[in-house]
């Protein structure tokens, strides 16, 4: 069952995941969820098609998606961050503004073909390997360099983080504003690198899967190239299933992704694994500071 | 020189608070759209007309009812602080809760007064049982239930359009993705005006109004109410204080996952008469409902009011997409930027930012 195509076929659809998931994963080491990742990898994808169409260029479409991702993402890291508002509530937000920025952007979209994309179907073997090269990269950052000491400090003990000098809400906005940029170059691998068309509502669901990603990847990016793989894989086979000999119905296929990210959340969670995944401890909370200084 | 900016807590928070907030918000939201149409070309007075019209609507109200009941519904689950997204799936549970029992188990004999309540009743269940999963799981193993009532959001999607795709696709609609239409007595009678008819459909419409001020009550008269609102500001004072937490994440789910279910009955058997493709069902109600939630302040009563603006939002959003072409994103942009100003403005409504100018 598991052949070399299906291998292929999974890092190609994992591709997107990873990058959203990695770049997620600085946002939540320094304190910050943002749920509107989701809506990030749309608008990402959407202005990603539009650049290219337009510019003929798909790095440079590529480039476009992942700044208008940051964008966005500067308005969560602004809304939560400098203004305190519930990280959940401010990145939903985000996310439903997402969804109606991407199809006003795509209108006029819809149907064009592409004059240029990201042909990566062929290397999927280097692929693989710039993924886990890059994993490594991200790893080391994080726990080796400064960089990351401060990153992971803001997200664990912002008061500590900040009596030692460190101005948190700099680092939050700016690993929100990083890992947006990440979310919405991932939107643009999405449509450039693999679907390779625009449909409305190209992309949906993406980052809520990315999320899940960070989550059983304890927030550790060596982990992010596996279980971006295994939900690529997932999505994969899907595809194999609705030919014969097996058959099996679309619409009960398409349920399978969410519902491997919920038995796998759900087992990671009750079962001891999960003392290997904490969170980061500051994560969620607001971060005050006149509050100690007045 | 230099101008130093920092932030102070407000004594108080500002004057008129809840009343500038929202309709701050409104303003702001607006102000975008209006640049948006200046960006497509099209006349931004439109707008206005637009939304003159579908204030005085029966669209506007069509749309509020699901809007309401999911809203309604949200409020009570946030005021606990537990984050259920899945109100959208959970609308998709009662319609199809409702559309299986209506078509193959209510005999056609049956008083409608009796089919109705029983498939009422049943969407109910249908929508709670949806959001139990989600709430067990977030209290006894602490899962987090964001991505849980997602993730079920997208798995009734594809399990609605299997069954009218397959199963329940009917046998007199030609093919299409749809089942027949519901037999006479489950159907819910629309309002009609004189000559007007309208797809309001006046059962669901009272249930709503109704659910908002049960909940209410339930919030802000009742034992339980007090009990939601402890855990939702502080949930170690909570425990201390002997309350069962675990008790109302579940309770709080099961009451805002029964209340969808009911909205996804009303659109079935009130306005579609027969079940069709997932994404037209719930149409992103359940999503919507979020903001409703917000913009009525957690208030059941507030959300029964934002329910209905939002409602001529809705309304407005899809006479704009045929006049003008514009995508019904629109609206997803325009309720996303009132959220975030909701939340923006609540924090100036606190918050005081103070300019210092330091020489030297």
């Amino acid at each position: 069952m598991i052949s070399y195509e299906l291998i292929a076929r999974a890092v190609l659809a994992g591709t997107p995941l990873f990058i959203a998931s990695l770049g997620e994963i600085y946002t939540e080491r320094s304190g910050v969820l943002n749920l509107g990742l989701e809506g990030i990898f749309v608008v990402g994808a959407a202005t990603s098609f539009a650049a290219t169409v337009s510019t003929g260029n798909a790095l440079l479409g590529l480039i476009t998606g992942g700044i208008a991702g940051a964008l966005v993402g500067l308005i969560h890291g602004i809304v939560s961050v400098s203004f305190r508002g519930r990280q959940v509530v401010s990145g939903l937000a985000l996310t439903i503004f997402g969804y109606g920025l991407a199809s006003l952007i795509g209108v006029n979209y819809v149907g064009r073909p592409l004059p240029s994309y990201i042909y990566v179907s062929g290397i999927w073997i280097i692929l693989l390997l710039c993924e886990i090269i890059i994993a490594v990269i991200f790893w080391f950052i994080l726990f080796k360099l400064k960089l990351g000491a401060i990153i992971r400090s803001v997200g664990e003990n912002p008061n500590a983080a900040n009596a030692l000098g460190v101005d948190v809400v700099k680092v939050r906005i700016l690993s929100t504003v990083f890992g947006s940029f990440l979310g919405g170059l991932a939107g643009g691998w999405y449509i450039l690198g693999y679907i390779q068309v625009w449909t409305e509502g190209a992309g949906m669901g993406r980052g809520w899967i990315a999320l899940a990603i960070v989550i059983i990847s304890a927030w550790n990016p060596l982990l992010a190239p596996v279980f971006s793989l295994l939900f690529g894989g997932v999505e994969a086979a899907l595809w194999r299933f609705q030919l014969p000999p097996y058959n099996i119905d679309p619409y009960l296929l398409g349920s399978l992704p969410y519902l491997t990210t919920l038995i796998i959340l759900t087992v990671f969670m009750a079962t001891p694994i999960k003392k290997y995944f904490k969170p980061p401890a500051a994560l969620g909370e607001p971060f005050y500071k006149e509050e100690r200084t007045i | 020189m230099k101008v130093e900016f920092t932030i102070k807590r407000r004594p108080q928070k500002l004057k008129y608070s809840n009343i500038i907030v929202p309709i701050g918000s409104i303003i702001i939201s607006l102000v975008l759209s209006e640049v948006i149409l200046l960006v497509y070309g099209i006349d931004p007075s439109v707008l206005f007309k637009v939304l003159g019209i579908s204030f005085l609507s029966f669209s506007s109200v069509r749309y509020a009812i699901p809007l309401i009941l999911s809203g309604v519904g949200l409020a009570i689950v946030y005021k606990a602080n537990v984050w259920n997204i899945g109100a959208e799936g959970q609308i998709l549970a009662g319609a199809m809760a409702a559309s299986g029992l209506a078509l193959f188990y209510i005999p056609h004999y049956l008083n409608p007064v009796i089919s109705i309540t029983i498939l009422y009743i049943a969407s109910f269940i249908a929508g709670a049982l949806l959001a139990i999963l989600p709430a067990f799981l977030k209290a006894r193993y602490n899962v987090n239930e964001v991505l849980s009532t997602l993730m079920l959001n997208y798995v009734m999607m594809q399990i609605v359009n299997y069954l009218v795709y397959g199963p329940w696709r009917g046998s007199k609609e030609y093919g299409y993705p749809r089942t027949n239409m519901f037999p006479k007595n489950t159907i819910l009678p629309q309002l009609s005006i004189g000559n007007i008819k309208t797809n309001v459909n006046i059962p669901t419409l009272a249930i709503a109004i109704a659910s908002a001020f049960v909940m209410y009550y339930l919030l802000y008269k009742t034992r339980w109410g007090y009990e939601i609102r402890v855990v939702g500001s502080n949930i170690e004072a909570a425990k201390y204080g002997g309350i069962n937490t675990s008790k109302i994440i579940i309770l709080t789910m099961l009451i805002s996952g029964g209340l969808a279910g009911i909205a996804g009955a009303g659109e079935v058997l009130g306005v579609y008469r027969q079940l069709i493709r997932a994404e037209r069902v719930s149409a992103g109600f359940g999503y919507t409902a979020i903001i409703v939630a917000w913009l009525g302040k957690l208030n059941p009563l507030g959300a029964l009011l934002a329910g209905y603006f939002i409602g001529v939002l809705v309304s407005a959003g899809y006479t704009l997409q045929i006049i003008s072409r514009l995508p019904y994103g629109m609206v997803n942009a325009l309720t996303g930027t009132l959220l975030l100003s909701l939340i923006s403005l609540d924090f100036i409504s606190k918050y005081k930012p103070v300019f210092k100018v330091v020489h030297g």
